[in-house]
């Protein structure tokens, strides 16, 4: 079992596929298999694919080619309903669309496949939070730290969800351990976002300095993210900085041009 | 008196404003559709919906337009693709005075056939009957309620010059510029040719083929009207500032003041774009102030998909808070208003936000419907895709309506407060007022192509004050804030005209609990003109009519109690 993070849209991307590339963290039947996977392939309604198949489809998910991993992964789900890691990359494919409810039932499967599997409870517990399951979602994440206490981006999870819930204090102190860990293992992009998270909650608590300080952070660590440069100006706005608000609005809409561009109605970022 | 000291107390100890003010209500709703005498299908284009003109629905309107003391219902009623001109007619029912009703459309000379969408009722002439401006895809339609005359309707959108031709939503009358007359603002959504649809291909949402827009397509400006008296209207957009740098996809309207300046402000609900504040300068002059206060956008400047509007105190500080309604896989979002100058998106705080996601809200409205003293939150769900299930979008086509009931510092979701909080509808615009006089605030919620559903308030019975407002040529229809002090409660009530496309009676309801009858209440009105005034008195289960210029209120019994 190993780290890895939550690929949601505002951080996430390729970059993380590749993560788990390197990491080794998510290979093909033959590189790593929970025994009951092993035990169910033994006896499989379908011909194993060739080896590599499954990285051939993250492969795909990295390139944004969703339809077509699923158009891979699919029949092989079908002809191997034992096969937890097939089942949780098609669920990827989902997940990545924002498409979670159709994601849900996959993870869910997965999970029930391989319960051990970290990554699967991690991506299932992002996908019931963006399907507003905030218990079932609280749950998940729960049970994943109950095996990995120092899981940041499972902690920062928490720390939304607190928000949600009006726990300030909670979600306050579980963004500063999402940042001193996310610091520790050097994941910037996990820093990133736990600090303009940080940012909302003193925001909350009127304090506008620190939080500025926290999203200037944020966007040294990840200059990408539209959304600080947006939080970023409001808190500018209120400290009396116009100036300084009017430029960072003008980074949020040339940054958020760049990543998401004009075009058809697009569902909405999500934390 | 003393349970409730007490039970203020532990409240502002614990950090909330919220006061109860008696013992638990129960919240408690009852469909009348079908004994009410509301038996209506609205038209808007064919099922399943293949463009996005066919998606609104169209807007309700409750108001009294005979002056007989009850609240009755307009239904602006669209049309069909083939003939936008001639659908089946936008409906007028009269109340008999008990919350049943029977069509009168005929009778007073309604004969509105053109694609309606909105409505929006003020008393543009000052006979102190509320006339109708019924906005539609094609020219808009001013009708002068000549009932004390002729017992009709009369069509004078020519001659006041308000006709526009446009593709028009919302409307909302409000005299911003200080002169005693209401003016009209109207909301525009997009340049759209019925008999030339834009092409479907290529357009998806969560990978599934969907109809056109609005991305794509060219939003329309929206229009000032200043009212010049004697009947007529010039367009003041450009000369008020009410321009923004880039028009946005029109669909709601809301006038209020939002900064407690004494001055009407315009907020714009735009779909997939920055919502508008157009700060009231004085003069008739305006400037967007929407993205420096901070409403323009949501916590992290999503420019959503606004489409009901809904102004309260929520956290009874005194200035108004927004919330607004939103597409699903997005939240609702409560903008609350801090001091006046910013607006602060507070959606999590309140306990609206995640569990808003699976919806598609449209109308809504924030009223204390157990009369216990604070305001809860009704929001009306229906996705625009047909294509729309939980396994490719996340959301359902049709949808439950959402029930909030205020507890603490939080709403919480009431489920069980009526069988239609179980039930699916692809509901679209509501309208909030008391229509059968007993004090509660009833629901009226029409559905795309669907019934016209009518909900009754049956919550357990609390003691209820309800205020109405004159100016001073007898005008109904008051953009106004009402302010009550009962016991060691405060609330305030911004009357403004309604959510999506549709009008609330134009009445301030306040719940104040278990409260004696010899319990004295105070109330402020902040008028359109700046000016306010205070009165007092004793009783509850009271209508009270509030005269502008005038030292003393009317207060009756309400009849239905």
């Amino acid at each position: 079992m190993v780290w890895i993070r939550h690929a949601n849209p505002g951080f996430s991307g390729p970059a993380v596929l590749a993560l788990l590339l390197l990491l080794g963290a998510i290979g093909g039947p033959a590189s790593r298999a929970a025994p009951q996977e092993v035990e169910q392939q033994a006896t499989p309604a379908a011909p194993l694919p060739p080896p590599g198949f499954l990285k051939g489809c993250l492969a795909l998910i990295e390139q944004k080619r969703y339809e077509q991993a699923r158009q891979l992964l699919a029949p092989v789900v079908a002809g191997h309903p034992g096969w937890a890691r097939a089942h949780f990359y098609l669920a990827l494919t989902y997940h990545k669309e924002n498409r979670y409810e159709r994601a849900r039932e996959l993870f869910q499967h997965a999970l029930q496949l391989d319960p051990e599997e970290h990554s699967i409870r991690l991506f299932y517990g992002w996908c019931l939070y963006y399907l507003g399951q905030l218990a079932a979602s609280r749950e998940m994440f729960d049970s994943l730290l109950a095996a990995k206490p120092e899981y940041p981006d499972a902690i920062f999870a928490l720390g939304l969800i607190d928000f949600d819930d009006d726990d300030i204090d909670s979600a306050s102190g579980r963004f500063r351990k999402a940042i001193a860990l996310a610091r520790k293992g050097k994941d910037e992009a996990t820093e990133a976002k736990a600090r303009a998270r940080l940012a909302d909650v003193l925001v909350r608590s009127g304090e506008l300095q620190l939080a500025r300080d926290e999203l200037v952070r944020s966007i040294e660590l990840n200059p990408g993210n539209y959304e600080t440069y947006f939080k970023l100006s409001r808190v500018l706005q209120r400290l009396g900085d116009s100036k300084g608000a009017d430029a960072a609005r003008r980074d949020h809409d040339r940054v958020r041009q760049r990543v998401r561009p004009a075009g058809p109605r697009q569902p909405p970022e999500t934390p | 008196m003393n349970r409730l000291r007490v039970l203020a107390a532990a409240a502002a100890l614990v950090g909330s404003w919220v006061v109860a003010l008696g013992e638990p209500a129960s919240l408690r709703f009852t469909e009348i559709t079908d004994s009410c005498g509301v038996d209506f299908t609205m038209t808007s284009g064919k099922l399943p919906s293949r463009q996005i003109l066919e998606v609104n629905g169209g807007g309700v309107a409750l108001f009294d337009f005979d002056r007989d003391g009850d609240l009755d219902l307009f239904l602006a009623n669209g049309a069909t693709a083939n003939d936008p001109e001639a659908g089946p007619g936008s409906r007028l029912y009269a109340n008999a005075g008990d919350g049943t009703f029977r069509d009168v459309s005929e009778k007073v000379g309604l004969n509105v056939k053109r694609w309606a969408m909105g409505v929006a009722v003020g008393d543009y002439d000052g006979d102190g009957y509320d006339d109708l401006y019924i906005t539609c895809y094609g020219p808009n339609i001013l009708l002068r309620n000549d009932i004390a005359g002729t017992g009709r309707f009369v069509d004078v959108t020519e001659s006041a010059g308000v006709g526009d031709p446009r593709w028009s939503t919302s409307a909302a009358f409000g005299d911003v510029d200080g002169d005693s007359d209401v003016d009209l603002y109207v909301t525009n959504y997009l340049d759209f040719d019925v008999k030339a649809p834009p092409d479907r291909s290529g357009r998806m949402f969560l990978g599934v083929p969907v109809m056109a827009g609005p991305a794509g397509l060219v939003p329309q400006s929206d229009v000032l009207y200043e009212n010049l008296g004697h009947g007529k209207f010039r367009d003041a957009t450009r000369s008020s500032g009410c321009v923004p740098d880039k028009p946005g996809y029109g669909l709601g309207v809301a006038i209020f003041d939002a900064n407690g300046d004494g001055r009407l402000d315009i907020f714009v609900g735009n779909d997939s774009t920055e919502n508008f504040l157009f700060q009231n300068l004085g003069q008739g002059k305006f400037k967007n102030v929407g993205a420096v206060s901070g409403i323009a956008a949501n916590y992290d400047g999503g420019q959503q998909a606004t489409m009901g509007i809904v102004i309260g105190d929520v956290d009874g500080n005194g200035f108004p808070d927004v919330f607004t309604t939103n597409f699903s896989s997005d939240t609702n979002t409560l903008h609350v208003n801090l001091a006046g100058k910013w607006f602060d998106d507070r959606t999590s705080q309140y306990g609206l936000a995640m569990i808003s996601r699976p919806f598609l809200g449209w109308g809504a409205g924030l009223y204390d419907f157990d009369s216990d003293g604070d305001e809860d939150l009704f929001v009306a769900n229906g996705h625009v895709y047909p294509e729309a299930t939980a396994q490719k979008m996340d959301s359902e086509y049709e949808q439950m309506p959402l029930l909030f009931e205020r507890r603490g510092a939080r709403y919480r979701r009431n489920s069980t407060a009526g069988s239609m909080f179980g039930t699916r509808y692809s509901a679209r615009a509501t309208a909030f007022g008391d229509l059968d006089d007993d004090g509660d605030v009833d629901v009226v919620m029409t559905t795309l192509n669907g019934k016209v559903r009518v909900f009754r308030n049956d919550a357990t019975r609390q003691n209820v004050l309800v205020v109405e407002l004159r100016d001073k040529r007898g005008s109904r229809q008051v953009a106004a804030l009402v302010e009550l002090t009962y016991g060691d409660t405060v609330q305030r009530r911004w009357i403004h005209g309604g959510s999506f496309q549709s009008v609330d009676a134009a009445a301030a309801y306040f719940g104040v609990g278990q409260g004696n009858d010899g319990d004295p209440w105070k109330l402020r009105v902040v008028w359109p003109s700046g000016e306010t005034a205070q009165h007092s008195g004793v009783g509850v289960n009271r209508k009270i009519t509030v005269t502008e210029g005038a030292a003393v209120v009317e207060a009756v019994p309400l009849r239905g109690r």
